[in-house]
């Protein structure tokens, strides 16, 4: 009898010794595998490696971690006051709970995007977390989508989305009025639906085609706008981290926005995303952000290139 | 004295609603969590962008916790989940060595501090799915039923698979043994020059 043939048929009690649950069962297994400790060199090493990765040392998150949790709880909440604002059954949350993303009656144009979506949501939420697949990753619906049909429901998005004024508002009939419900349900669903894909750190291109419909809208929608917040400070490509900053700019109008805007000009930041901000800044002669630049520029690290800028900043805006 | 909400009231309380009740877990998860992909992966990045990623799975998926469902087991059945979709959403595969530092240990033991760093560079030597399971056991608090349910496996499975990942770590710190110059040598070449 090898010793390894030892190790392989006591491995499971090794198991359980270390582990400490060995105590508790049978004496005996207790004393089996002690005895081969003794003569076994190789499993006295492990016993001991077992023992020294407690040695390993913990490490700490980065502390953005938790403002970042904390923006995407804020898009959440955003949801949650919109679905209590709006007063209506159920939670229309910025994160829907595993329930159908698309409106109740579906509109033959949008036949596409909902068998897509039917076979995506086939799986339930519970299966979805016990299997991963394509259904937990996010929008693998509309990867099956081919690119001319994603563009053709953003036109048509566009087309319900556009400026209440298109519409007479006003009681011309029942067809009208389910017409206009349609459009408010569609229209809110798509808005979830980009404000999920730009939390989910899946395809850069998902995230981008998200920001650039959000940049589309007239009327600003505060978990749109919190979800474009989130984005410009986290995101993980610079790329959509600027076409963020894009959309956003179009309401720098709101002071709650402009606020977003200074405060997403920190240290750890992209360079690129810095300047695009600062000029921002210039451009739209904000000179509340004055002070924001000059704690800035305390930083011992900025790279040079926006160190330049942001004295030019300052300048212009003194 | 005030009664410290368990995993499992504060995660009913999400499921009901009560976002802001998350913000517990995840001061009490995060590093956890943090620390599990970090061993895996070695990738500090990637590790963090893993942990929201879990946290943001909890939040659209929170409907989906069942009353009697301990919290642990079930974060971390999310936390495996997030880590294979993304390996499988990466689109260039970059195979290198992790330049891993590790977080600094009390200078005061430097022999210790050696064989822990030895210890770490052999555990992110060896691939993510052998030291799954030794990672789960030893750092995350898993018992082996749970991480048998987890990995849909027996729970025999998981004990052997322990054994074998302890002997596979034992090889490699050996194998780094035998590659590092000896303390003694650079220290004495260093005198020379």
């Amino acid at each position: 009898m090898t010793s390894d043939m030892n190790c392989e048929r006591i491995a499971e009690l090794m198991a359980d010794y270390l582990a400490g649950t060995l105590n508790e069962g049978e004496s005996e297994d207790l004393r089996v595998v002690e005895r081969h400790l003794e003569i076994c060199v190789q499993c006295r090493e492990e016993a001991d490696l077992w023992r020294k990765l407690a040695l390993l040392p913990e490490a700490q998150p980065d502390p953005s971690l938790r403002s970042r949790f904390d923006a995407m709880l804020e898009v959440f909440r955003e949801g949650q006051r919109e679905g209590q604002r709006e007063g209506q059954e159920g939670h229309q949350t910025g994160i829907e709970p595993g329930r159908s993303l698309v409106g109740r009656r579906e509109e033959p144009v949008l036949t596409v995007l909902n068998e897509s979506t039917r076979r995506a949501e086939g799986e339930t939420a519970e299966r979805a977390i016990k299997k991963p697949g394509r259904s937990m990753g996010g929008w693998s619906w509309h990867r099956s989508i081919a690119g001319g049909a994603w563009a053709a429901v953003f036109l048509l998005v566009g087309f319900f989305a556009g400026s209440s004024t298109h519409w007479n508002i006003g009681n011309k009939g029942p067809d009208r009025q389910q017409e206009l419900a349609e459009m408010h349900s569609e229209l809110r669903n798509m808005k979830q639906l980009v404000v999920l894909s730009m939390l989910q750190n899946q395809s850069a291109s998902e995230r981008l085609q998200g920001v650039n419909w959000s940049a589309g809208q007239d009327q600003p929608d505060p978990k749109v706008l919190a979800a474009l917040t989130y984005t410009l400070r986290y995101d993980s490509s610079v790329d959509v981290r600027l076409a963020a900053l894009d959309a956003l700019s179009r309401y720098h109008s709101r002071p709650e926005v402009r606020r977003d805007l200074m405060d997403a000009l920190q240290p750890r930041q992209s360079p690129l995303v810095q300047i695009a901000l600062i000029d921002l800044m210039v451009e739209t002669k904000d000179k509340d952000a004055l002070q924001q630049l000059r704690k800035f520029q305390q930083d011992a690290d900025l790279n040079p290139t926006v160190r330049q800028r942001v004295e030019w900043g300052i300048r212009q805006l003194s | 004295m005030t009664n410290v909400p368990s995993d499992e009231d504060l995660m009913f309380q999400v499921r009901d609603g009560a976002g802001e009740m998350l913000g517990v877990l995840f001061d009490r998860y995060q590093t956890p969590l943090f620390n599990f992909y970090l061993r895996l992966t070695g990738d500090r990045t990637v590790s963090e962008d893993l942990v929201q990623d879990v946290f943001f799975r909890i939040l659209k998926y929170r409907a989906s916790y069942r009353d009697g469902t301990p919290f642990r087991p079930w974060i971390y059945r999310i936390a495996r989940n997030a880590r294979i979709d993304q390996v499988r959403g990466r689109r260039a595969e970059v195979s290198w060595e992790p330049e891993f530092e590790p977080a600094v240990v009390s200078e005061d033991a430097v022999q210790q501090e050696q064989e822990s760093q030895l210890l770490y560079r052999a555990l992110m030597k060896m691939p993510e799915d052998k030291k799954e399971v030794l990672i789960l056991s030893r750092f995350q608090g898993l018992k082996y039923e749970e991480i048998a349910r987890l990995l849909g496996c027996e729970v025999n499975t998981v004990k052997t698979k322990v054994h074998r990942a302890l002997r596979e770590l034992r090889e490699t710190v050996h194998r780094l043994e035998r590659c590092r110059p000896s303390p003694r040598m650079a220290w004495k070449s260093q005198g020379n020059a």
